[in-house]
């Protein structure tokens, strides 16, 4: 079923919207929680939520990509989710994901208390993704979009892990020094 | 400003650029899992023709290299677009005589590193695959030949000249090994002695021999690398019909 008929059920309120997002984009959502979250428990309970979330937003939203504004809404449930979880339950995938993440922020940045503009980080954030090609913009993605691990992406994209790591590092280096110019 | 507000930004990301990732990766897909093991085993080999055991005073800093980005041109049409992007021209023949036909070829940066791991220099290779009927496969790498680059010191193991050119010979073995793998005290004493390599990354352990013809013309540094299943006549052999 099209993504414009999809959205037309959440509209008419029909619950057939529900079982059509989870027969197209079921599995999409499940790989990207079970990357990010440790057990596949907890993946499970979040589809759910996310199934909700989509119920409660669309209307008034009626968004141009469902696939993506999906992954947008697992994202941000999965990374909810690893912040609740105990320290035992932690670790993993996402908190070496924040980690890594972690080395993007200049120095001038962590001390900083005043609200930044979400928004205008998001624009640099897009601004340096411009400035990639496209197989290390495919490889970043893959990584901090899709919380997929280095043997992950060396699998998808036919290179070593260590090609993989040694990639990723430098990116977030240019990263760092994008976020820097940009007077973050 | 903390990680989680960086890791919120990605809702931002452009649709475009997720709608590329979730394209299929078109060379992927159609690669089966003995050709994917040689363009990976052939990424860590090239490496290593490059490392070097010591570097020169008066030479670059160079220490190790790495392999950065790469794209991927599928039709030997599409060479021109490839020598723009490696920023120089070279002789990358369709076909040779003994039936080696080109593949793909792919412009390769490598980034050159000094001992503290930053960035000394970045390069570019070309590195054209051929295969011939048989499903033997090679590759063609050709690089510009830059002042102050580290030179293969090694003796070879056989030597011929075409002209102005000579054409040096080598055998080396391999040991891929797990990213994590522990070397034993009998593999560091191996892997000690030259032409023996150690590379890192790989599923399992493996060994390989592979040969390779070196020769510089017309400032290109090229290279035809095997994984020792063509004689070697045959290698000197495509190098001759290169050589103008």
């Amino acid at each position: 079923m099209e993504d414009t008929q999809i959205v037309a059920l959440f509209f008419s309120r029909s619950e057939e919207a529900i079982s059509e997002t989870s027969k197209k984009y079921g599995s999409y959502l499940r790989t990207i929680a079970c990357n990010i979250l440790p057990s596949s428990e907890d993946a499970e309970e979040i589809i759910n939520d996310v199934y909700l979330a989509a119920w409660d937003s669309i209307p008034p939203k009626r968004p141009s990509v469902l696939k993506y504004y999906l992954s947008r809404i697992v994202r941000n449930l999965c990374f909810k989710r690893v912040e609740y979880l105990t320290a035992e339950k932690r670790g993993g995938n996402a908190d070496i994901l924040l980690s890594e993440l972690e080395e993007c922020i200049p120095d001038t940045c962590r001390d900083m208390e005043q609200i930044l503009e979400a928004k205008e980080l998001g624009q640099l954030l897009n601004r340096f993704l411009g400035t990639l090609n496209s197989s290390d913009r495919k490889l970043f993605l893959s990584r901090y979009y899709y919380a997929m691990t280095a043997p992950q992406l060396a699998e998808k994209y036919g290179c070593s892990i260590r090609q993989v790591k040694y990639r990723l590092g430098k990116m977030r280096k240019e990263l760092k020094h994008t976020l820097q110019k940009g007077g973050m | 400003m903390k990680a989680t507000d960086l890791n919120q930004a990605f809702n931002d990301v452009d649709c475009e650029y997720l709608l590329e990732v979730d394209a299929p990766e078109k060379e992927n897909q159609t690669m089966k899992n003995k050709k994917r093991a040689f363009y990976i085993f052939l990424a860590a080999a090239l490496i290593c023709l490059m490392s070097i055991t010591a570097y020169a005073a008066g030479l670059l800093n160079i220490h190790s290299y790495q392999s950065g980005s790469s794209k991927t041109y599928q039709k030997y049409s599409d060479l021109d677009r490839a020598y723009a992007q490696a920023g120089f021209q070279a002789t990358i023949p369709e076909s040779f005589a003994n039936g080696f036909q080109f593949q793909s070829a792919e412009v390769q940066e490598i980034d050159a590193m000094d001992e503290n791991n930053d960035l000394v220099v970045t390069l570019q290779e070309l590195i054209s695959y051929y295969k011939n009927e048989q499903g033997q496969m090679l590759a063609l790498r050709a690089s510009l030949n830059l002042e102050g680059l580290p030179r293969d010191d090694r003796t070879p193991t056989s030597v011929k000249t075409v002209g102005d050119v000579e054409l040096n010979f080598y055998r080396d073995e391999y040991k891929f090994v797990p990213e994590d793998y522990q070397l034993s005290q009998e593999e560091k004493e191996w892997a000690s002695q030259p032409g023996h390599y150690v590379s890192y990354g790989s599923d399992e352990v493996r060994e390989r021999v592979t040969t390779f013809l070196l020769w510089t013309e017309n400032d290109i540094n090229y290279s035809i690398l095997d994984w020792n299943t063509v004689e070697p006549e045959a290698l000197f052999a495509m190098a001759e019909e290169m050589i103008q």
